[in-house]
């Protein structure tokens, strides 16, 4: 006779949900920092550029169409995208031969790359308590 | 010691590139290198250095500052028709030259750069497309 107590499908499931959530937050994050350094920058003109920054997550998605913007990127499981959709974004963020660059895309990035090591060592030394 | 992060990284790029002068040495492949952009009429191609990510100190838990990390760019701009093979074999120069490296400046030193990513787009400037062709370098200071 034997009893069979298996819970890990429904941990695994459960890391999902946490992992989409942490994905998702990192991604808006992303999105608002675009939209405030844009903004601190001075790089406002039509709104154009700064309303087309957005977030794709496995469970939402802010992206938004407008003149001259991208194509969103496809949803993926555990996977977030975030960005700026104008696709002039690049002459603003990386300069032209007439006008200096203003960054606003590696200064938001560097800084949720950050987050991110901060959130996975919490998450790690969850799981290590979780261990013990 | 007191550093400004920025304007050492900028030393360290310029030092390291304005030295490479032999023949077909960066210096002789490019028109100038410029910090942010160039004058206006510099006959192309160009280089631009660029502080793309303002260096963040890495401190202590008593505030002493470790080093700084920070990301920059160096491209080469010019006209899409005639300056592009100069344009790569500048930006080759520029790879072989800064990637894994480090060194001194005046104030501290780089203890690491290392190339992160390429950049590369095109612009039309009066019927004219000229190309921007560069590599993204994370310094790490002190």
């Amino acid at each position: 006779m034997a009893v069979t107590e298996n819970h890990l499908g429904e941990i695994a499931d459960s890391f999902d949900d946490l992992f989409d959530d942490v994905l998702d937050k990192l991604a808006f994050d992303a999105e608002a920092g675009y939209k405030t350094q844009i903004q601190a920058n001075g790089q406002v003109d039509t709104r154009n550029m700064l309303e087309s920054a957005f977030a794709v997550t496995p469970k939402s998605s802010s992206w938004e169409s407008g003149p001259d913007r991208e194509d969103p990127p496809v949803a993926q499981p555990r996977t977030a995208y975030a960005g700026i959709s104008a696709s002039y974004a690049w002459y603003q963020n990386y300069g032209t031969s007439r006008i200096p660059a203003r960054p606003f895309f590696e200064p938001v990035n560097e800084k949720i790359a950050r987050e991110a090591d901060k959130v996975l060592e919490l998450m790690r030394k969850g799981l290590m308590r979780f261990e013990s | 010691m007191t550093m400004i992060a920025t304007a050492s990284g900028f030393e360290f790029i310029r030092t390291v590139l304005t030295a490479d002068t032999g023949v077909g040495g960066f210096m002789t492949l490019v028109t100038g290198l410029f910090r942010d952009m160039a004058p206006a009429k510099q006959s192309s191609p160009w280089a631009i250095m660029q502080a793309q990510s303002a260096p963040q100190h890495v401190t202590t838990m008593d505030a002493y500052r470790v080093m700084s990390d920070g990301l920059f760019y160096v491209k080469v701009v010019g006209k899409a028709e005639t300056d592009y093979a100069n344009m790569i074999a500048a930006m080759k120069r520029v790879d072989t030259l800064l990637k894994r490296t480090s060194g001194n400046v005046s104030d501290g030193k780089v203890l690491m750069c290392v190339g992160e990513g390429e950049i590369s787009y095109s612009e039309d400037v009066d019927g004219i497309i000229f190309s921007h062709l560069g590599e993204i370098y994370r310094l790490l200071l002190q």
